[in-house]
Order: structure tokens, then sequence, then C-alpha cells
């Protein structure tokens, strides 16, 4: 470890104890409740503010993982990784509507969780729990790739070990944040989100100013980009990338861009912190400002050109012997910046790991014991057995993350990320459509869902990444259109156009939902009783009547 | 809709609601000209509009400019529809 090495560990400690002992004392902020009931625990007591759920969801979806992974993809491929601009700026609009019926409905039934609203709607607890295992089967990866970010960082500042010791820190750090998210429930992740705010604004506005003074202006930073990017790959012989969309990858990067904007609410986490939000207007208010952020990410993503034009090297990975393109921005922050003041960029990114992953397990959790514990195992847990339930299943949930990690090359845990976004996309009829209509009958929405599931794996599964030696499998997201097959029909032989798979396996679980629905109608399969009333999805107050506890006796 | 629903609960908050709309299982639906406004960031998505390195900005491709300069419009549609449907939201009649 170097001399700037040891500065940086310094700093980077001395925030992350700050944080750890801010998530400690969380649980005592604004507590109302019994603390012991799971909407407190899950759900901060459904109370949080427009300011408290902007830096809630800020810090849950623009995650580590958002700040290193993107600039990575536009270091090594270019402008497709610019995606992320696009996929923030549509998303808010786009759900900011259903988003409102959700809330509203939810508090009326007391739902806690995106499989709470199936089931109520539907009277399908099947259907539930399909809906709850999507959801933490999705959530698992990303919370695994939020550890992939912090490792990053930690093997930037030097505890680069190797062997499965040199883990090592990530374990300690993850204890910390075990921890204090079973203390404080979702109150912890909302205060130490401000912090991480805070740090990742001033570190990206003076890299996106100190830096490109430093390197000679924006001009000469794209020239080197693309210069780099058009050098022929040693593996394929064809250039790496372009700092403009080609023919082929425009449409990838169109569906891409939707196809994670309406992936984003149906992630559980996201759920979670809408529905702790106090009021419509509070999340009005926030799908308003949310795009804010899309500009700190579309700055951030140019650091993948800043860190070409400045000459700067992934780090090689001490537990894996591969060079890891994920270390790159922590990297030119390392060699550019001062080393104090990486200590400073590498806590932002290390606590913005950490925000995220303590909310994704607490939705895990929730799912977990509303639509799995509660619903199967025992259906007279009381709120205190839930909340008792869901603490626990926090620590299983965050102990299989770590597991993730440490099992496997962190380049796969990107492969299962990319999985968990076709897959929880496949939930969309289920939940995001339910909210508007309940035209599709539930055991149709149950085929359209399985069917987008396994025909989103097998074509994963069938996409070779040419760029990586013996990678024939699960090698990308985009799937070239002449390869697209219909029982062994090709229904655009021939094209390489590029789209994005879970746009794809998305159609193929409408058209399936949509068939199964008339042939189940023409047979009169029962459909259940809806439990939801039409004016539930415009409720601004919950009436007396029907407060918290009307799932269970549903 | 032929799904067999149940005569709504008595609720006293909802009694107006419940007696213009027997079919409980279908959720009001109002459509309001402004919320497609929220459409207009769509307009990122359509990549041959900006595919292009000229005109730059501060030595900015177009490309990547014309997208950050789509978020503050984004911004504003969203705040537009949030305003002008706020207050009948907020009063819960829709």
């Amino acid at each position: 470890m170097t001399g700037a090495q040891v500065v940086q560990l310094v700093v980077f400690l001395v925030l992350f104890v700050a944080v750890a002992v801010l998530g400690f004392t969380a649980s005592r902020w604004r507590r109302a409740g019994d603390p012991d009931h799971l909407d407190e625990w899950g759900l901060g007591g459904r109370s949080f503010g427009s300011w408290v759920t902007w830096f809630l969801l800020g810090g849950d979806l623009y995650t580590a993982y958002t700040f290193v992974a993107i600039p990575a993809l536009l270091f090594s491929s270019g402008a497709l990784g610019f995606y992320a601009v696009p996929y923030t700026i549509i998303a808010f609009p786009l759900v900011l509507l259903p988003l409102l019926r959700l809330w509203s409905v939810s508090r009326v039934h007391g739902y806690v969780t995106p499989a709470d609203f199936v089931r109520g709607r539907y009277d399908s607890p099947l259907l539930a729990l399909a809906i709850a295992l999507t959801g933490i089967v999705a959530t698992m990866p990303y919370i695994a790739l939020q550890l992939a970010g912090l490792e990053a960082v930690l093997r930037t500042i030097g505890l680069n070990g190797s062997g499965f010791w040199g883990h090592a820190p990530l374990f300690v750090a993850f204890i910390v944040l075990a921890a204090y998210t079973y203390q404080s429930g979702l109150r912890a992740p909302a205060l130490i989100a401000v912090v991480k705010d805070v740090l990742i604004y001033v570190v990206i506005l003076v890299a996106i100013i100190y830096l490109p003074l430093k390197l000679g202006g924006w001009g000469p930073i794209f020239d080197a980009g693309a210069a780099k990017l058009a050098k022929p790959s040693p593996t394929t012989g064809q250039p790496t990338g372009s700092t403009l969309l080609s023919a082929n990858n425009q449409l990838q990067y169109a569906t891409l861009a939707l196809g994670s904007a309406l992936a984003l609410f149906l992630y559980p986490h996201s759920v979670t912190g809408v529905l702790s939000s106090s009021s419509r207007a509070t999340i009005r208010r926030n799908m308003t400002a949310l795009p804010a952020y899309s500009f700190l990410l579309a700055l951030l993503a140019l650091l993948g050109y800043v860190a070409i034009a400045a000459n700067t090297k992934p780090i090689v990975n001490g537990s894996t012997g591969k060079a890891d393109s994920n270390t790159i921005v922590p990297a030119l922050f390392a060699g550019q910046f001062p080393s104090w003041f990486a200590g400073v960029a590498f806590a932002a990114i290390g606590i913005g790991a950490l925000v995220p992953a303590a909310i994704m397990s607490i939705a895990a959790a929730n799912l977990w014991t509303r639509n799995i514990y509660k619903e199967f195992i025992r259906r007279d847990a009381t709120p205190r057995d839930e909340a008792r339930q869901a603490k626990l299943a926090s620590l299983v949930v965050k102990i299989g993350a770590v597991l993730f990690i440490v099992g496997i090359d962190p380049q796969f845990s990107v492969d299962l990320q990319l999985i968990g976004g076709v897959i929880v996309l496949q939930t969309l009829p289920a939940v995001a459509i339910a909210l508007y209509t309940r035209w599709f009958h539930r055991w149709a929405l149950l085929a359209g869902w399985a069917v987008g599931l396994i025909w989103g794996m097998i074509i994963l599964y069938g996409i070779p990444n040419p760029a990586v030696a013996g990678k024939s499998h699960f090698g990308g997201s985009a799937l070239a259109l002449g390869k697209l097959s219909l029982f062994g029909w090709h229904p655009f032989g021939g094209s390489t156009v590029q789209i994005y798979v879970g746009v794809v396996a998305l159609i193929g679980n409408l058209v399936v939902a949509a068939v199964v629905t008339l042939l189940l109608r023409a047979g009169r399969t029962p459909e259940g009783v809806d439990h939801t009333r039409g004016d539930d999805y415009h409720a601004t107050t919950v009436p007396e009547s029907t407060a918290p506890e009307a799932v269970s006796s549903v | 809709m032929s799904s067999p629903s149940p005569a709504p609960p008595p609720d006293p908050t909802a009694t107006s609601v419940a007696a213009t709309e027997p079919e409980a299982a279908a959720p009001a639906f109002r459509f309001r000209a402004w919320n497609l406004l929220l459409l207009v960031p769509l307009i990122s998505l359509i990549t041959p509009l900006f595919n292009m390195t000229e005109p730059r900005l501060a030595g900015i491709p177009f490309f990547y400019w014309f997208q950050m300069a789509v978020i503050p419009l984004g911004i504003l549609c969203t705040l537009a529809v949030h305003l002008i449907t706020r207050r009948a939201d907020e009063e819960g009649t829709r």
C-alpha cells in the first residue's frame, strides 16, 4: 500500500464510520408507531415527506453500481453506455400516474409489496407468489452488484488481497450494514442517503469541472475516446465501439432504455421507496424532481471518456487475476485527484453502495415475509411476527449476496443483473397493467409470466460475447433480430439489427397472456374476486373502515 | 367485464362513487389531455434525430448534449402536468 493509498483509506474509514453511527441512531429518528411493526421497520412508518423520499429514491435508483458501471461501459464500448441517460429521462414521467394509483390502493388496503397488490387484485396467492419470487430473484444479484461496486473501491485503495480472504474488507463493511439495517430498518438508508448524495454531488461537480480543465477540454477528451474505441480489438478484429451509435445498435439503445425504464419501478426496492412516502403529493413532487439526478448520471457517464483521455488502466482484481473494468472510475480518481479527495470520492461510491443494498434487502425481506411466510407458512402471523421475520430475512438476503460475490467472477454478477432486468420486466402485466385494467385473466398472467421468463432466459443463454474468449452464453442483452426464432421460423432472417431481450420477452409475455385470457374466458374459468375498487386508486386519505389490516382479512 | 364482482362493501366515504359506478371491478379512469405531456421525453428514444457529432457544444458531440438537453425538457413537462392536475388530484375528485 502506498502513502497516497493510506490517506485514501483513512478518509474513507472516517466517513464510513460516521455513516455507520448515523445508521444505528436512525431507529430513533421520527419514530411514531410500534417499532416492531412491519410498517415501521419495512416502510419507515409510511411517513416520509418530499425531501426524505427524494434522497431515499435517489439513493435507491442511482446506485454505486450505476456510478461505477455506466462510465465503465462508455470506456469499453462507447455511445451505447449512454443509454442510462434516456432511460432515466423517460422513466419518471412514464411511471408518475401508475405509481400514484399504486400508492393509493396500497394505502387503502395496507399493501407492503407489489405482490400484496397482485394478491388483492386477482384473489390469487399463487400469482402473488410468482411476482414475489421474481422480485426476490431479480433483487439478489442487484445487491451483489452493489458489493461489486464497493469492492472495486476497496481494491483501488489497495485492499486487493487474493483468494477468499481478499474479500475480507467487504465482509466487514457488510456486517456493519447488516447490523444497522436490522436495527433501524428503512430509516437507516433514508438518513444515510442524504450524506451519500451530498458527497456524490461534490465529487461529480469537482470531477466534471477539474478533470476536463486538466486534460485540455471536452473536445480532446471525445477525440481520444473516439480514437481508442476505433482501434480493432485483439480478439475480434472489429473496433470495440464508437462515440456514436451504429446502424445495428440504435434499436438496442432505444429498447434497452425503454425496457430499463419500465423495469425500474417493478423492482421491489423502488416500490418500497414509493410506498414509504407520506402522500400522493410527495410522489408527484419526486417524479418531477428526480430526473435532476440524470444530469449527474450523464456527466458521470462521460468520465468513461475522461478515463480514456487520462490513459487510465483498470486494476487487476486480486481474487480473479483479471483486469476489472469496474475499477476504471476509482482508478481515474486515484490517478488524477489529490489522495484526500480521492478518499472522499471512494467514500461517496462506497456509501452509495450501502444505501441501495440496505433498501433492496429490506424490500426482498418484505416480499418473503408478506407473500411467502405469512401466506404459506404461518397464516396467523401478527404484525410483530412479520417484523421479526423480515429482519431475519434481510440478514439471509445479505449473506446470500456476499456469497454471490465470493463464489463467482464479478463479471458473472453483471450477467445475473442482466437476467434480473429481463425477468423483473415480466411482472409488468400483472403489476403495472393491473393498476389500470383487470382485463387479463389471472391464470393467463401466470402463463404469460412463465413464457416471458423462459423465453427470455433461452435467448440470453444463446447470446455469445465474441470479445471474451470462450464466452458463448449470457454474453449480453442485445439480440440480433436475424437470430430471433419462433419455433424455427426466423421472421427477420439475416438482419444484424440488435434489440433488447427484455422487450422481446415482454412482447411474448403479453401475446400469450392475451390469447390465454380469451381461451379461459370462453371456457368461463373463475376469475376470482377483485378486493380493490375503482376509487381506491385515487384515494388521498385512508378511510377508517379499511385501515391497514385489510389484506389479512381478505 | 364479465368478472363476477360483489357489491362494494358499505363505506361512508365512497357512497357517491358507488352510486355512479356499480361495476366496482373497473377502476375509475379519467383521461386527461394534459397527461400526454408526459410522453414528450420519449423523444430521447428516437436515435436518428440526434445520432451525430456536429454541431458540438463546448467540444461535446451533439449526441451527448442533445440528450442532456432533454433532461430539463422532461422536468418541465412533468412539472406542468403536476401543477395543472394537482388541484383535482389532491381533492380526490378524479
